[in-house]
């Protein structure tokens, strides 16, 4: 007698719940899978040992300001033209991470508080620009309003730098720790000379890691 | 709660920043070193640090909130400024003429402390003239000193900063 009246006071339950579920509004469903934003420079509530949101920004600052602070590149009398891409920029951590996440940023933010002193030269596009080039001679358009050059510009310094990481784990409380060292180097392209280099380091460790992708 | 280094000449024209010690050394003599001393905080004193009369960010509506010191460390934690103290402040310009500011931290607990830094860079009526920088975590281990250090972006344009503290 006591196990039916269990039985059916768990159907009860059952029941209960499916009914409020049921009586649920789509607008209720969509609050309760609603997104939220997020502090990029901040710790987000996915967290694990590798590169995160907060440590590009963070990086991505601290090498624009040390960069326009070193008057080898940003105190020349000629402002000296740069590429900044993530051709030479190599991966070779255990963390899948998109490098133009770090060059398209640093970049794009160097571009905008350089105030002139630094020319960047779009060598990723260096096809998409000849082909103008070529409308513009062959006469199929006119020549634009800023007048032709001999050729695409040649770069002075090119940005070049690794990600490489060393992983440890303990085997008996499955924690895992991880040190990530992302170096950056301007080079002389003529002379392959480093004129400017910096560092971002990251050690972190977690009970359980999260999957980068 | 702000510990403060005035910039001489109003502002940061003058090249060099004198750093104003705002902790318990305002009222003691001379510093004189002494070996084998372990670092003892007062951090209360450190907060009741005298009015500065320098410039500083106040509220479109008069008293509607405390002014925040301009050339000074801001806390934003409170529970912060019972385990560090501001030891020294600095400022000066690079040799692109960008200003690069420095504050020297001490960990006042037997514990490591993890903070978080990021400076503001303001043009003479107190306009930001670029974006915050980007948080920087500094790791201050127990009784030992810690040291913060950003750059500005832009160059003669920066008049005046504000380093913001905060715990991880």
């Amino acid at each position: 007698m006591k196990r039916i009246a269990t039985h059916f006071l768990g159907s009860l339950a059952l029941a209960a719940c499916a009914l409020t579920f049921a009586a649920s509004t789509p607008a209720d469903a969509q609050k309760r899978g609603k997104s939220r934003d997020l502090d990029a420079g901040m710790a987000g509530p996915v967290q694990g040992v590798g590169i995160e949101s907060r440590d590009l920004l963070a990086m991505s600052d601290q090498m624009v300001r040390d960069i326009l602070a070193t008057p080898e590149i940003a105190a020349r009398s000629v402002a000296p033209r740069i590429i900044v891409d993530s051709k030479y920029f190599t991966n070779e951590s255990s963390q899948r991470i998109n490098q133009n996440l770090i060059t398209d940023r640093l970049r794009t933010s160097l571009n905008r508080a350089s105030d002139g002193r630094m020319v960047f030269i779009a060598r990723q596009n260096a096809a998409m620009i000849e082909e103008e080039r070529a409308l513009k001679r062959e006469g199929t358009t006119d020549s634009g309003t800023t007048g032709l050059t001999r050729a695409q510009f040649g770069a002075d310094f090119r940005l070049t730098g690794n990600i490489a990481s060393q992983d440890a784990r303990n085997a008996r409380t499955g924690q895992v720790q991880r040190f990530t060292q992302i170096t950056f180097e301007l080079v002389d392209l003529e002379s392959g000379a480093i004129v400017w280099s910096n560092a971002y380091d990251v050690a972190r460790a977690a009970t359980d890691d999260v999957t980068y992708r | 709660m702000i510990r403060r280094a005035a910039l001489g000449g109003g502002g940061l024209a003058a090249a060099t920043a004198a750093a104003l010690l705002v902790t318990a050394l305002a009222d003691s003599p001379p510093a004189t070193a002494r070996e084998n001393q372990v670092v003892k905080c007062k951090t209360s004193k450190a907060r009741k640090a005298p009015e500065y009369a320098g410039a500083a960010l106040v509220a479109n509506v008069p008293r509607s909130m405390t002014s925040i010191d301009l050339n000074a460390v801001q806390f934003t934690d409170k529970a912060l400024t019972r385990e560090m103290v501001v030891e020294g402040l600095f400022a000066r310009r690079t040799e692109t003429d960008t200003v690069e500011v420095s504050a020297r931290f001490v960990n006042c607990t037997g514990r490591q402390l993890i903070i978080r830094a990021r400076s503001n860079f303001m043009d003479e009526v107190q306009y930001p003239v670029e974006p915050s920088s980007a948080w920087q975590r500094v790791i201050i281990q127990p009784y030992a000193t810690g040291v913060y250090r950003e750059r500005s972006m832009k160059r003669d344009e920066v008049k005046y900063y504000l380093i913001e503290i905060a715990g991880e």
